[in-house]
C-alpha cells in the first residue's frame, strides 16, 4: 500500500512493474531469462540430488568408505556454496554448463550427507532381515537403506530446493548475462528498477512454485511414508 | 499343503559363549552352552527375562557370532545367516518393510531366490490365508495391528518352507483365539515337513503343547538349568492335550524349574 504512490526511485509503485511487465521488449526478455534459468535449475538440481543420494548411499553403508570420505565430504561443504561458484566458472567458463555445475555442486553436499547419514543408520532389524533373505550388497543399499531413509532424504531435498534458486541466481549474476539473476543485476545497473522489480518477483513466484512443486511431487513419491507418519 | 521331500536341519550348539563389550567393561551373557536338536524335532527355549534367549537364537542364526563355541547345521560351522532359515524376530513390527504392502513383505525372501511368478504367488496366496490375512495382503505393515504383523512375520518365515525355524515369542502380540490357532498351524507344518523348530516362550504351557524336548536357560551368565523331553503323544490337540495328567505335571516342573 505504502508503494501504491511511491516516488523513491527504487521502490516503484506496483502497477508500474505490471506495466513495465508487459511491454514486449521486457517480456521477450523475462522469458528467455526464465528459459535459461530453469534449465540452469532444474539441471543443476536433478543432478547433484541424485549423484547426492548415490554417493551417500555408497559411502554411508560401507563403514571404510565412511571413513575415507567423511573428512574431505566435510572439508568441501564447510566451503560457503557461493565461493565455489568462481572456482567452478574459473575452471568451466562461465556457460550453461558452469551454471549447471555450480548448482549441483550446491545441491549434492547437502543431499549427500543427509543421505550418508540416515543411510548409516539403518535399523538393525531391518538389515538383519536382509541379511537373512540372502540380499548381497547391492540390493540391500537400493531395497532396504534407501527406502529406509525416505524420510530425512525427501527433508534433505526439499531444503536443496532453496540452495539451487539461491546459486542460481548467484551464477546468473556473476557470470553470463542470461538468466533472471543476470537480467535483475542487469536492470539494476541500468536503472531500468520496474524491470528489476520484475525479475524479483518473478524469482519469488518461481520460488514458491517449486517448493510446492516438491510437496506435490514427494506424495507422489512416496505416499507410504506420508501416510504411515500421517503428515499432511 | 503337499509335502515336501526336504528335512529340517539338524542343528549342533557345541560350547558356545557370548558377550557384549560395553562402554567400560565385558558382559557375559552365555556361557559354555551345548545342545543338538535332530531334523524335525521342535525346542523350546525357556527362561527368565533378560537372560539371553533372543541372544541365543540369534547366535544361531548366524546374525552374529558366538565369542567362543560354533554352531553347526547340517555338520556345516555356521558364520553367517544360513540359507534355508526362517526367524521371526522378537520385534517384529521393526522388521516388517513399512514401504511394502502385506503380500510384498512376504514376498520378499524370494528375491534371492530363482522361483517361477507363478509359484510365488501361490506360495504367498496360500501363506497369507493360513495366517489368516488373505484379506489384507495389500495393506501397509503400519496399518495392521499388532497381532496382524506379528501373523505378517510370521507368514515370511514360512513362505520359502525353511528347514529351520527360529521363533522368538512369534505369538506374543495375538488375542488367545489366533494364538491356539497359530500354535497348530505352527504344529501341522512341522509335522507335514518335518521341519526343525527353535521355539523362544516365557508362556510354559506353550512350550509343552509344542515341544519334544525343552530346555531353559537360567543364571547370569546363562547356562542350560533343565531339559526334558516332552513325552506327551502326537498329533496334540489343544483341547485334549492341554487336560492330560501328564502336560500338568510337566508344566509344574517346568514352572518350579523356572523358579530355581
Ligand atoms: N547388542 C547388545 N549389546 C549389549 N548387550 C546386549 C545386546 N543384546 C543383548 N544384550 C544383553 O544380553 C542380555 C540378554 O538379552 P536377550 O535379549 O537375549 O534376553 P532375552 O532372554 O531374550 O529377554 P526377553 O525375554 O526379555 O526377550 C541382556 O542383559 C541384554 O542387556
Ligand atoms: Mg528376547
Amino acid at each position: 500500500m505504502l508503494l501504491q504512490n511511491s516516488t523513491n526511485p527504487y521502490f516503484p509503485a506496483p502497477s508500474e512493474i505490471f506495466t513495465s511487465a508487459r511491454s514486449t521488449l521486457t517480456w521477450d526478455w523475462v522469458s528467455t531469462s526464465l528459459k535459461s534459468s530453469l534449465t540452469t535449475l532444474l539441471g543443476g538440481y536433478f543432478i547433484g540430488a541424485i549423484l547426492g543420494i548415490l554417493l551417500g548411499a555408497v559411502i554411508g553403508s560401507q563403514e571404510f568408505l565412511r571413513a575415507v570420505f567423511t573428512p574431505i565430504t566435510n572439508f568441501i561443504r564447510s566451503i560457503p556454496a557461493v565461493a565455489k561458484v568462481p572456482v567452478i566458472m574459473a575452471l568451466l567458463g562461465i556457460g550453461t554448463a558452469s551454471r549447471i555445475c555450480s548448482v549441483s555442486v550446491a545441491v549434492l553436499f547437502p543431499v549427500l550427507m543427509v543421505t550418508l547419514r540416515a543411510v548409516a543408520t539403518t535399523d538393525e532389524q531391518l538389515l538383519d532381515n536382509a541379511r537373512l533373505m540372502g540380499y548381497g550388497t547391492y540390493r540391500t543399499i537400493f531395497s532396504v537403506r534407501l527406502p529406509a531413509a525416505t524420510g530425512q532424504i525427501l527433508a534433505g531435498l526439499q531444503a536443496a530446493v532453496q540452495v539451487a534458486l539461491f546459486i542460481m541466481v548467484i551464477s546468473e549474476m556473476l557470470g553470463s548475462g542470461i538468466g533472471l539473476g543476470a537480467f535483475v543485476i542487469h536492470s539494476q545497473q541500468t536503472f531500468m528498477i520496474e524491470d528489476m522489480w520484475t525479475g524479483i518477483l518473478i524469482l519469488g513466484a518461481l520460488g514458491l512454485f517449486l517448493n510446492e512443486a516438491f510437496l506435490i511431487l514427494e506424495r507422489r513419491i512416496a505416499p507410504w511414508y506420508f501416510k504411515s507418519k500421517e503428515i499432511r | 499343503m503337499k509335502i515336501g521331500s526336504i528335512s529340517g536341519y539338524e542343528v549342533r550348539v557345541n560350547g558356545i559363549s557370548m558377550s557384549f563389550l560395553n562402554s567400560d567393561s565385558e558382559k557375559v551373557v552365555l556361557h559354555d552352552i551345548s545342545f543338538a536338536v535332530a531334523s524335525g524335532e521342535v525346542l523350546a527355549i525357556c527362561g527368565l527375562s533378560g537372560v539371553g534367549k533372543s541372544t541365543l537364537l540369534k547366535l544361531i542364526s548366524g546374525l552374529s557370532l558366538p565369542t567362543a563355541g560354533q554352531v553347526q547345521i547340517d555338520s556345516v560351522v555356521v558364520n553367517g545367516p544360513h540359507p534355508g532359515l526362517g526367524f521371526v524376530t522378537q520385534d517384529y513390527s521393526r522388521s516388517l518393510f513399512p514401504w511394502l504392502t502385506v503380500a510384498r513383505n512376504v514376498a520378499l525372501p524370494f528375491k534371492a531366490l530363482n522361483v517361477s511368478q507363478e509359484e510365488k504367488a501361490a506360495k504367498i496366496k496360500q501363506v497369507l490365508i493360513s495366517v489368516g490375512l488373505e484379506d489384507s495382503s495389500h495393506l501397509f505393515p503400519w496399518q495392521l495391528s499388532g497381532g496382524m504383523q506379528q501373523r505378517v512375520a510370521i507368514a515370511r518365515a514360512l513362505v520359502t518352507q525353511p528347514r529351520l525355524l527360529l521363533l522368538d515369542e512369534p505369538f506374543a502380540s495375538v488375542d488367545a483365539h489366533v494364538r491356539l490357532e497359530l500354535e497348530d498351524l505352527i504344529a501341522r507344518l512341522v509335522d507335514e515337513h518335518a521341519v526343525t523348530t527353535i521355539l523362544v516362550t516365557h508362556d510354559i504351557d506353550e512350550a509343552i503343547y509344542m515341544a519334544d524336548r525343552v530346555i531353559t536357560l537360567s543364571g547370569s551368565p546363562a547356562g542350560i538349568g533343565m531339559e526334558f523331553d516332552v513325552d506327551l503323544p502326537r498329533p496334540r490337540e489343544q483341547i485334549i492335550s492341554r487336560a492330560e495328567a501328564r502336560f500338568s505335571q510337566l508344566r509344574t516342573d517346568l514352572y518350579l524349574g523356572l523358579r530355581k
